[in-house]
């Protein structure tokens, strides 16, 4: 099949961008997205041309790494999946796709494709430590977990901060990201300790990264490649009346 | 670990939850107040003298709880609407390039991303709406009783119409505000968001709905 490409291309974070068109053709249906752009990319080098940075890792959807705003949408048109596990079939032949870097002033773009997501760490730090138990290893089950508890912690743990969240939001808000990292630790014993303060202090550090406030519209649900649900953001807001509460009467 | 540096309310409330907090409380508050508008305005229906509905008029002028209910019912406006703007301008300066391609529609609802125009337009008919049946008895002190007010206004078809648009454009903001604002209490859960979301249509579809039958009872009548 032949595709035709519009690629956002940007030489570094100061410098301005455009977009610009280039044809694949002779794509094997069967291969992944990122491949289709690895046999670009090899084009252009062959010609001599830079060619398109993107990130990538694992390749088999775990790591994170990869993300590529794909006719609008964060990771593609398929939902639950990551842009590596996205692959050609999902398109048409002749198809006109356009391919833009996740956009956000939280997450500068570095190079074409390639953003920084560094802000997304810096908010998983501002929920601080997690106090565990020193010495040696504990008894299998000597702490005790019901198991809806803890696949609701799976649930939310099963994030990989790709950032297809803030990509994919209006406002650009990192709301599902912390939430599902204010969640993971709110249900589990490990994290308790801490409880009354994480939401709170993630949230500062959030809202001064330059995300922007949730408004409920719940793309980010839909556009996760883990489907992780926004049911995790009442869970944050739940927290965070919790923990104001807390600190105001204490 | 201990709390970083000392809460105070401004700071509660100045963070982007606190803000959706204020958001949802003033909504929920007008929520409560648009279904005991409407209870008020089904007099109309139920007794076509108006009677019943001016003896009604004339019981909440004179209530002191209403009166003061009247001014929270400003201030909840007002916060609500600057909240909203509030809310907005940071959103506005979060994506300094915007997409080309962004395809909305496949990921939410036109109602939650309309929230805003929503708002605003419900905003300007709310004007019009206090200038004709609140101004023109208590500031320019027209001799008419509330009823033979409401029965002049709404002969007008014009009225009915722009009437009607409002409500309609209500009903948006309604069906996603109700939600909404229970999702930023934290009160949303797998067992409750089916309820939540019915309970959100039934809301933003029946009390305009209501509003709606009222007037056009009104023409007719
Ligand atoms: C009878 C009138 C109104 C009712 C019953 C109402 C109700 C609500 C409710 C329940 C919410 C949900 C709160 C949340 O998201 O947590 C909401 C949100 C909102 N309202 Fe209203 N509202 C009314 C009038 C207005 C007006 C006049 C404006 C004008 C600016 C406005 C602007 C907004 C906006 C922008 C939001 C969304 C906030 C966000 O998504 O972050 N509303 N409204
Ligand atoms: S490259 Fe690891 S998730 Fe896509």
């Amino acid at each position: 099949m032949k595709v035709t490409l519009n690629i956002w291309r940007q030489k570094n974070v100061s410098s301005k961008g455009r977009f610009e068109t280039y044809e694949v053709d002779n794509i094997d249906e069967h291969i992944s997205f990122l491949e289709m752009l690895d046999m670009l990319n090899e084009r252009l080098l062959k010609n001599d041309q830079e060619p398109i940075s993107f990130s990538h890792d694992c390749r088999e959807g775990i790591c994170g790494a990869c993300g590529l705003f794909i006719n609008g949408r964060a990771h593609g048109p398929m939902r639950g999946v990551t842009t590596c596990q996205l692959h050609m079939r999902m398109f048409n032949d002749n198809d006109v796709i356009t391919i833009e870097p996740w956009r956000a002033k939280a997450f500068p773009v570095i190079k074409d494709l390639t953003v920084d997501r560094t802000a997304l760490d810096k908010i998983m730090q501002g929920g601080g430590y997690v106090s565990v138990n020193t010495g040696g290893v504990p008894d299998a089950n000597s702490v005790i977990i019901p198991k809806l508890i803890a696949d609701e912690a799976f649930n939310s743990a099963v994030c990989i901060g790709c950032g297809a969240c803030v990509a994919t939001c209006k406002n650009a808000s990192a709301s599902l990201f912390t939430a599902a990292k204010v969640s993971q630790l709110a249900l589990l014993p490990q994290g308790y300790p801490e409880r009354k303060y994480r939401a709170r202090n993630m949230i500062d550090v959030m809202d001064g990264l330059g995300f922007g406030n949730c408004s409920n519209t719940y793309a980010c649900e839909v556009d996760c490649p883990k489907e992780i649900s926004v049911l995790n953001i009442a869970r944050m807001n739940r927290e965070y009346l919790k923990s104001i509460f807390v600190s105001l009467y204490s | 670990m201990a709390s970083s540096s000392k809460e105070s309310l401004k700071k509660s409330i100045g963070r982007s939850v606190g803000k959706k907090f204020i958001m949802a409380m003033t909504g929920l508050f007008l929520l409560v107040f648009l279904l005991i508008h409407l209870i008020g305005n089904s007099m109309l229906i139920i007794d076509p003298s108006g009677e019943t509905f001016n003896a009604f008029v004339e019981g909440m002028t004179h209530n002191p709880m209403i009166r003061i209910m009247e001014f929270v019912l400003l201030f909840g406006f007002i916060f609500h609407i600057i909240d909203a703007i509030v809310l907005k301008i940071k959103n506005r300066q979060v994506r300094s390039v915007r997409y080309k391609v962004y395809s909305q529609s496949a990921n939410s609802k036109f109602q939650s991303r309309t929230m805003l125009f929503t708002g605003l337009t419900i905003f300007s008919f709310l004007l019009l709406h206090i200038y004709q049946f609140v101004a023109i008895r208590r500031i320019f002190n027209a001799d008419i009783t509330m009823f033979d007010l409401v029965r002049e206004t709404f002969k007008d078809p014009i009225y009915i119409g722009i009437y009607i648009l409002a409500f309609i454009l209500l009903s948006f903001h309604l069906n996603h505000g109700f939600e909404s604002a229970f999702q930023t209490f934290g009160l949303n859960s797998k067992k409750y968001t089916p309820i939540l979301k019915r309970a959100a249509n039934i809301y933003s579809y029946l009390v305009p709905a209501g509003f709606t039958a009222i007037s056009i009872f009104m023409y007719i009548n």
